[in-house]
């Protein structure tokens, strides 16, 4: 405007500066100056208007410039334009694109203004010129570069986006307005921040200002809300931009959907670290199987060493023979040289009655495959004892279904006997121990027993000291209190033999008897020990008894110890319901007789009744816990059997079970 | 032997005990009845009769020291001795506590044996002498009248017939009437038997 403004003033002083200076300004100028009559044809054409339309001044005077230069296309416009200037007094722009004569397309500004003489009659008009080519063509590839960028931006699939030097968002593409389902506007400023995850906005907010403050470079990855309300990762970059003079003009950025990548990746870590685990699974398996097979390397050594070992501490004598008896292997030193032994015979171990014997078990192992067994008292050489028995067992060694040679393991079979002789030894000293000891428990019962026939002797005997005194008149009566007196004696007598036989320290001796005889016995102890408690005792013995190989003093034990037990477990009952009863039956085949023991007691819980027969368990407060252990051997040494029975509401029962005799072996002794 | 002589009770489950005192007691000329539990006695015994119980401590059953709470409880008063087996000493004192009048340890004596009898007896005696004394007490106190009662009182104080007659504002001659009517009606020879009576009734009652 200012220049338009400027160029009238131009135009209305032109008069007043007089034809020789405005000729000069003509000739002078930079720009076209171009003079119009009314017809439109170029009255003068200065010196630049030359140069810009390629033509000097004659060639064009007294022409039409809209002939000479306008393209036809344009010229009814441009005719519009001129009668605008006609109308006016003032300039009027316009630009025209023209044909210069040498053949170019020029752009030219002009500006036109009427020209009146000084009477005010129009003359003409006057156009002053500039070539705006070169900045048209500017301007419109500037355009063409804009409007591509934006083609371009908009087309991509990625989202991209610009910022102005405070940072606020001035354009995003239709990327974005397709991710976000926004609009432009609800995304300009600082609005696109917003769909940014909190998370992530948290986390990277200041590493981004501090970006951007900066102005650099600046990434990251980060979750970015899209139209259907989820989140998607997002990989973004912006970079500073500058303007045309280099100067910062805020951020350009371009982000990419990574959120499929993403997966991709994490799904391939996932798949690495599954390959990575079955790798680890793997070489552990195969650690594994190494260390099992060392493991088993080792013990097959130790299975060897073991085996040596026995070998070598065996109390037995194993050796290798061949056919002949030939002794080719031997576990240890017997009293001389191992060598001194090998390669000689095992003919010379025995004594000569036996070898026959030998014969035919090394005939047995070494032709028909068999293993066989023989006893046979050795030589004394170089083993045992002369005359001490040793058992053999001869096994064939098989190798390729053929006997190779044989093993032989010889047990000094005279020690054995010895340790079982001791141990029956032990086992009666402990047996006669708690028969001690459970007749110290029942002493209290058994004196109060004693009294009994001790206190009617004195009785009686007081009887017949006033009988005496009172004179013999009464003969008869006398003699029957004098036979009391030896009855009751008796019968103190009987309970004192009764203890004496349980209490007797004797070797055990096994004869026929009958359990009826063996609990008849004891009875009078039984009682003793019953009465003492106030429990009432039963018995119930069936008549006709079978009889039984047994040891006699062992199997009382068993009873007393049976019928001890059952009064004491009536001990907490109310005393008309503290009752024992032993019973006998012997099953119909009469192959074994039972001895029943049963109370009115609590009976016995689950694990009394397991543990009943061990060592040292016992219920009682002062009780060793011997007693069931001992009878039960006892019963188990005859070849029967004990065992406890529990019946609900009811007390325990304990069954003695025995194996009758034959019925012509039979006699008590 | 007269109805009248004490019996000697004996409860002993073991037959052997139980002739062989038979024998010694009837020797000596007692009364005897044995028993072999104790139900067996308490059918058997009539408290009417005098006598006295020797009772084994040890039985199936009733137990000595059972019976004798159960004879406590009906009210039954003989006299007892426990006997005892060897080395009881803390049943023997339980049964003394509740009233036993001694105790024997088997085997005994004859002395022992009698000594104690003895003693029971005596015991049985004096009892049955007071139940006599004091049979009826209860009829003959309701027989008083109110101020025959008083008078009563005042002589069991042991006041003289003046000093009563002061006190309740009587003449001595109407006190010497009520007196007399006094141990008319308690059946007594003089103040002291009243006095005796009285005090034994009461001691009974408690």
């Amino acid at each position: 405007m200012r220049k338009a403004h400027a160029h009238e003033q131009v135009v209305q002083d032109l008069p007043r500066l007089g034809e020789t200076t405005f000729k000069a300004i003509f000739d002078m100028a930079g720009t076209a100056i171009i003079v119009f009559d009314l017809d439109g044809r170029i009255r003068e054409f200065n010196p630049a208007a030359e140069r810009l339309h390629g033509c000097s001044r004659q060639d064009v005077v007294g022409k039409r410039y809209m002939g000479l230069f306008v393209p036809k296309e344009t010229r009814n416009s441009l005719r519009s334009e001129m009668r605008k200037i006609a109308a006016r007094d003032i300039g009027h722009d316009l630009e025209i694109s023209i044909h210069t004569a040498d053949g170019q397309t020029r752009i030219i500004s002009w500006n036109g203004t009427r020209l009146r003489d000084d009477e005010g009659t129009a003359t003409g008009m006057i156009a002053i010129g500039q070539d705006i080519t070169a900045r048209k063509q500017t301007e419109l590839a500037l355009g063409e570069s804009e409007r591509r960028f934006r083609d371009l931006a908009d087309a991509a699939p990625i989202l991209v986006w610009m910022s102005d030097i405070h940072y606020k968002c001035t354009y995003v593409n239709q990327a974005w307005l397709d991710f976000t389902g926004l609009t432009a506007d609800a995304l300009l400023g600082d609005a696109w921040a917003n769909l940014i995850h909190p998370d992530d906005h948290k986390l990277r907010l200041p590493e981004y200002l501090d970006a951007i403050e900066r102005h650099v470079e600046f990434k990251m990855d980060h979750r970015l809300r899209s139209a259907d309300g989820t989140y998607r990762w997002i990989y973004g970059t912006s970079v500073p931009r500058t303007d045309t003079k280099g100067e910062f003009a805020g951020f350009v950025g371009c982000s990419i959907d990574i959120t499929d990548r993403r997966r991709a990746e994490e799904k391939l870590r996932q798949t690495n670290e599954a390959l990575e685990g079955r790798v680890v699974r793997r070489t552990a398996e195969l650690s594994a199987s190494v260390r099992e097979l060392r493991s088993e390397i080792a013990e097959r050594k130790d299975a060897a060493s073991r085996l040596e070992s026995v070998m070598r501490n065996s109390p037995d004598f194993i050796f290798q023979t061949d056919r002949d008896g030939r002794i080719s292997f031997l576990n240890r030193r017997l009293h001389g040289d191992v060598d001194d032994v090998l390669n000689t015979s095992m003919y010379a171990w025995v004594e000569e009655e036996a070898h026959p014997r030998l014969d035919t078990a090394l005939r047995r192992v070494f032709e028909e495959g068999v293993a066989d067994r023989y006893e046979a008292r050795v030589t004394g050489n170089g083993t045992a004892e002369k005359g001490t028995l040793f058992v053999f067992d001869i096994s064939p060694v098989i190798l390729d279904e053929h006997v190779q040679s044989a093993v032989v393991n010889a047990r000094d079979i005279g020690a054995q006997e010895q340790a079982e002789r001791r141990l029956r030894e032990i086992e009666s000293e402990l047996a006669h121990a708690l028969r001690m000891s459970t007749m110290g428990e029942m002493a209290v019962a058994i004196a109060h027993e004693l009294h009994q026939p001790l206190a009617a002797v004195v009785n009686y005997s007081g009887a017949c000291t006033e009988l005496a005194s009172a004179g013999g008149a009464r003969g008869t009566k006398l003699l029957s209190y004098l036979d009391q007196i030896s009855s009751q004696t008796l019968r103190a007598g009987e309970i004192i033999r009764r203890l004496r036989g349980f209490i007797e320290k004797k070797e055990p001796e096994r004869g026929p008897l009958t359990m009826k005889s063996v609990i008849e016995q004891t009875a009078p102890l039984l009682k003793a020990e019953a009465k003492h408690h106030g429990v009432a005792l039963e018995f119930a013995l069936a008549n006709d008894p079978p009889t039984v190989l047994g040891d006699r003093i062992q199997l009382q034990q068993i009873i007393v110890n049976l019928v001890k037990n059952a009064v004491e477990a009536t001990r907490d009952n109310d005393e008309n319901n503290r009752r024992v009863r032993i019973e006998t039956s012997a099953p119909t085949d009469g192959s074994i007789v039972e001895v029943r023991v049963s109370d009115t007691g609590p009976g016995l819980s689950g694990e009394e009744l397991r543990r009943a027969f061990e060592p040292f368990y016992s219920t009682k407060p002062t009780g060793m816990g011997f007693g069931l252990s001992i009878s039960r051997s006892i019963a188990e040494a005859h070849g029967g059997s004990l065992v406890a029975r529990d019946a609900p509401d009811e007390g325990a029962t304990f069954c003695l079970a025995l194996p009758t005799m034959r019925q012509e072996t039979s006699r008590e002794y | 032997m007269n109805t009248s002589s004490p019996t000697v009770h004996v409860v002993d489950d073991d037959p052997a005990v139980r002739q062989s005192l038979r024998a010694l007691l009837k020797s000596m000329g007692r009364r005897f009845a044995g028993h072999a539990n104790a139900e067996e006695f308490l059918k058997s015994y009539d408290p009417e009769k005098p006598g006295c119980l020797i009772l084994d401590v040890r039985m199936p059953g009733m137990t000595g020291l059972e019976l004798q709470k159960e004879l406590e409880r009906t009210g039954i008063e003989i006299p007892i001795i426990i006997v005892t087996g060897y080395g009881d000493v803390p049943t023997a004192v339980d049964a003394l506590k509740e009233g036993a009048v001694d105790f024997l340890e088997k085997p005994f004596s004859r002395k022992a044996l009698v000594d104690c009898i003895d003693r029971a007896l005596a015991v049985d005696r004096r009892r049955r002498a007071i139940a006599v004394e004091c049979g009826g007490i209860d009829a003959r106190l309701a027989s008083l009248t109110p101020r025959e009662r008083e008078i009563m009182g005042q002589l069991i104080e042991g006041h003289a017939n003046r000093k009563i007659a002061d006190a309740l504002g009587l003449s001595v001659r109407t006190v010497e009437a009520h007196r007399a009517e006094v141990l008319r009606k308690m059946q007594v020879p003089s103040a002291a038997s009243l006095v005796r009576v009285v005090l034994l009734s009461q001691r009974e009652a408690s």
